[in-house]
């Protein structure tokens, strides 16, 4: 079966990617960009950049431009993947959702209206067992932002390794802070993993912080031979 | 010990008759002679020797109280008393009277149903006794008088028969006067104080005599006697003829209600619920068999038994091995034992019947002031409201670095036990902050660390808790925005009433109520009725109001935002020193239709930036604990009082002459009474008396208003600049 994963470079969707090469094959990564920072739908920081993913694992991409506005970016998001059915020929659509059941209503609506299959190979799996999962699979993930009381500034560019993982679990159990950032709280990019054919290497960034707020802004980056 | 065996049996046969039992509290201002009152009375009941009466203080048994001559903790004690052939159970409590311990004598109100004041014969009524007898009043708790120290005036004052009974008789008007002053109705209803009638005593508790009108007859002592006795110098007499605890009790027994009287009367000025439940009827009627009403009015530890919890039931019998409901706690604890009091020692019984003062252990979660009742949902009774405020805060840190957990565990255990400290634990440095009334107070919780806790401490020169208020308000609404940006909250700030914030702080109004009676008194002090109508939070004396309709998921984010309007007003935008009368009027919310996109890391910070915000743009105001003192001092030595107070940004209110003794009120604010006792000691070769009351909030100069938030950032450690409402909505 031809599957397109809706990709944003974050942790979810590269894993997604990599559930979905074993159930089928991703003929296309599909990306909305977004250009409202708070969308409600799409992954906004450092978005731009997932095209060196793409091109590190050998997977076609297909970008699709939104302004972002609650509710009419789902317009945009349909006709993203009605593009991807006609240049792909997929059948199928994978997302990374784990439990934001606002995201995979709206796109679980949008296959049916196609006629798709949604695959959601991370729905409802334990967060932190996730987290544990993939820094033992060898993927290499960053945190890009930070949106949420009490994280602060040392969070922003922070890799993912099992002490930071224990971390996040303290904070669930405080703060219901959701360890994979499903609520929001946590925006992730990956530079390396078992998918990948070359690696990324971060040249520049920018970090910014205030009231429980950062980024993590990638100015230059680069593939690198692994 | 044997002796003291056989008290127990006494008091035991008569716990479950409470028609016989009094439960008594005793108070008065410092030093005019509480605890040898109460050892007088321990020693007619046979508990401790006469002769040791009025030197050995009994209700003193920590060393330090003994060693200061003051009283620090309540203490508890049940004693047999008999009257006209009956025996009668008094179960007596004795209070602090320095005003650093006031929290000690509101704690102890609750439990008791009267109460016996005490007024030194020379000094009169002084300004804790006006503080004591509102608390007893406000309780409605119902007064009898004990006039001490009958001696001093022929023995220092050289007055005559009739000078003397001038005085005396002033002296229960002026009491009088203040219990009319503070409730015009009671005052009616029969709670002034009647030295004919019998419930005022006289006499001299060093000396363990005393007279009441009624016992003239049978004692064939009245004033006339007395005088002379005293002009021989022959109390001995006087104590074998008179014997104190004979006057004391009796007035007790015969004006003060037994519980079932009193209970009446009361349930309903200390509780809130529902007045048809069972509860409620149980209470009135003192029902022993009806279902558990204990309210918790202090918490001591036990070396072997572990944390003692005391307090007053007011319905049902308590027993070993019961499963108990405590207000806020989700599990029920259980009893382990059940016992009364005796001074230090605690003797366990069987079962305590509803009106009697008992003490638990087993009851691990409970605190001072809980509600534990054998009905899950019970409603709680009302907080024991405390006159003052803890205005002084010092850090404390452990000597040894072995000690820091230790430490930790310690500051928590004395904040159960005294619930007017404030105990700040910061983990992370390792330097705590405990907030109390006074100087005096914080000295001897940091002596009592070292010495019961065995934690070498250093603690840091005393520092004043201000506050943060607003003088105007927001113009339009405040937006917060979650950090992930999802979810917005709109929140106007203005300023309450002071009417409101005083019934808030008298205790007038609370969550606890019943939402129609809640709304009515704050109409009646002047609040807006559709404002009244949705009180979503009180918060010391801070409001949270929820003005939207029909918004969706609101009511599961409410709990949340309640958190973080707690956190602004725990911490103020200014300088981080708590808020106080402040409303927060949420307008409108947008949240997100997904719950894990709304909670606690998103909603409580959006909701405390906005109201940290909107504080900063509601011309914001830093205000200062004020202390009224009151200085009694011959007129030689004046002047140097008179300087000691204006030197210290102070200001007279009055002056009055007393025989050659000046008394001095005036008001001054904390910060500056640092080291006043060493002062005024001092400046008046030690010949004045001195005590101190708390005076309430005041704002600040402006002039001294960025100095001062500057001093406290630095200390702090936080930027030093007074920050701005872009701080906390930046993002």
């Amino acid at each position: 079966m031809l599957l397109g994963v809706l990709f944003s470079g974050g942790k979810d969707s590269v894993y997604a990617c990599r559930r979905a090469m074993e159930t089928g094959t991703v003929s296309c990564l599909i990306t909305v960009v977004s250009e409202n920072p708070d969308s409600y739908m799409f992954h906004t920081p450092n978005v731009a950049w997932a095209n060196l993913i793409a091109e590190a694992v050998g997977i076609p991409q297909l970008t699709w431009p939104t302004l972002g506005e609650e509710e009419e970016e789902l317009a945009d998001l349909s006709d993203a993947i009605a593009a991807a059915v006609d240049l792909y020929g997929i059948e199928g659509v994978v997302t990374g959702a784990i439990e934001s059941v606002y995201q995979a209503v709206r796109v679980q609506r949008i296959c049916r209206d196609l006629d798709l299959w949604c695959y959601n190979p991370l729905w409802q799996i334990d967060q932190l067992e996730y987290l544990r999962l993939l820094v033992s699979e060898g993927f290499e993930v960053i945190i890009t932002g930070v949106f949420a009381y009490p994280l602060d500034e040392a969070w922003v560019g922070a890799r993912i390794d099992s002490r930071l993982i224990g971390e996040l679990e303290a904070l669930r159990d405080r703060y219901a802070i959701n360890p994979s950032g499903e609520g929001g709280e946590i925006e992730t990019f990956v530079l390396d993993g078992p998918i990948f054919k070359k690696r990324i290497e971060i040249l520049r960034a920018e970090k910014t912080y205030e009231n429980y707020r950062g980024r993590f802004l990638i100015e230059e980056a680069r593939l690198v031979d692994k | 010990m044997g002796k003291r065996k056989k008290i127990a049996e006494r008091v035991t046969a008569l716990m479950d008759k409470p028609d016989k039992i009094r439960n008594i509290g005793i108070v008065a201002h410092i030093d005019h002679g509480k605890t040898t009152l109460s050892d007088n009375l321990l020693a007619g009941a046979g508990m401790i020797s006469m002769e040791l009466a009025g030197k050995q203080l009994f209700m003193d048994f920590d060393p330090l109280e003994q060693a200061r001559g003051i009283t620090i903790d309540s203490a508890n004690v049940s004693m047999v008393h008999e009257f006209k052939g009956e025996e009668y159970l008094i179960n007596m409590i004795d209070t602090p009277g320095h005003v650093d311990f006031g929290g000690d004598v509101t704690r102890a109100m609750r439990a008791v149903d009267g109460a016996v004041v005490v007024v030194d014969a020379v000094e009169g009524a002084m300004p804790q006794t006006e503080t004591v007898l509102r608390q007893a009043l406000k309780e409605n708790v119902h007064p009898v008088l004990f006039v001490n120290k009958v001696d001093r005036l022929l023995n220092e004052l050289k007055v005559d028969k009739q000078e003397m009974q001038l005085r005396l008789g002033k002296l229960i008007d002026n009491i009088n006067k203040l219990i009319r002053g503070m409730n015009e109705e009671k005052y009616k209803a029969g709670w002034k104080v009647d030295a004919a009638e019998g419930s005022v005593a006289f006499g001299s508790a060093l000396y363990n005599w005393a007279i009441s009108v009624p016992q003239m007859k049978s004692t064939g002592i009245g004033f006339g006697e007395v005088y002379d006795y005293c002009q021989i110098g022959d109390m001995k007499t006087l104590a074998e003829r008179c014997p104190l605890y004979v006057a004391v009790n009796d007035m007790v027994i015969r004006f003060l209600p037994s519980p079932i009287k009193a209970q009446k009367e009361r349930v309903g000025v200390i509780w809130h619920g529902d007045r048809s439940s069972k509860l409620y009827k149980s209470m009135e009627s003192c029902d022993p068999a009806g279902p558990i009403a204990f309210m918790v009015t202090d918490i001591s530890v036990d070396p072997h038994a572990g944390e003692v919890a005391t307090g007053r039931l007011f319905s049902g019998t308590l027993e070993r091995g019961m499963e108990l409901s405590i207000s806020g706690v989700a599990k029920p604890n259980r009893v382990q034992q059940t016992g009364i009091f005796m001074g230090a020692d605690r003797i366990e019984v069987e079962k305590i019947p509803a009106g009697n003062i008992a003490a638990v252990t087993g009851l691990r979660d409970a605190f001072v002031g809980s509600t534990v009742s054998s009905d899950r949902d019970a409603t709680p009774f009302e907080d024991i409201k405390h006159v003052s405020e803890p205005v002084v805060t010092v850090a404390v840190e452990a000597k040894n670095t072995r000690d820091l957990p230790k430490l930790v565990e310690v500051l928590r255990q004395v904040a159960k036990e005294d619930p007017t400290l404030n105990i700040n634990i910061n983990e992370e440095t390792g330097e705590h902050l405990m907030a109390g009334m006074g100087e005096l107070h914080l000295e001897i919780v940091a002596y009592r660390i070292q010495r019961d806790k065995g934690v070498e401490i250093t603690t840091s020169p005393p520092i004043v808790v201000y506050r943060e208020s607003i003088g105007g308000k927001t113009s339009g609404a405040v937006e917060g925005k979650s950090p992930n940006h999802h979810n917005r909250f709109y929140i106007e700030i203005e300023p309450l009433l002071p009417e409101v914030v005083d019934a808030i702080k008298a205790g007038e109004v609370s969550m606890k109520m019943e939402e129609l009676e809640r709304r009515n008194i704050l109409i009646s002090k002047g609040m807006d009725k559709e404002e009244s109508r949705n009180i979503s939070g009180i918060f010391e004396s801070n409001i949270f109001i929820n003005m939207t309709k029909g918004v969706q998921y609101l009511r599961e984010t409410m709990e949340l935002m309640l958190e973080g309007f707690v956190e602004a007003t725990k911490n103020g935008p200014i300088c981080r020193e708590p808020v106080q009368g402040v409303k927060a009027k949420l307008i409108d919310v947008k949240l997100h239709e997904d719950a894990i996109h709304r909670g606690p890391a998103q909603v409580i910070p959006a909701v405390r930036q906005a109201v940290q915000a909107g504080i900063l743009m509601a011309n914001p105001t830093l205000l200062e604990p004020f202390q009224n003192v009151f200085i009694q001092v011959p007129q030689e030595q004046m002047g140097g009082a008179m300087s000691e107070i204006q030197g210290r940004r102070g200001m007279i209110l009055s002056m009055e002459t007393e025989g050659d003794m000046i008394i001095i009120k005036a008001k001054a604010p904390v910060s500056e009474l640092f080291g006043f006792a060493g002062a005024i000691r001092g400046a008046t070769e030690g010949r004045s008396l001195w005590s101190t009351e708390f005076a309430g909030f005041e704002p600040i100069p402006p002039a001294a208003m960025v100095e001062t938030v500057r001093q406290i950032r630095g200390r702090k450690g936080l930027k030093t600049e007074m920050p701005k409402p872009s701080d906390y909505l930046k993002a």
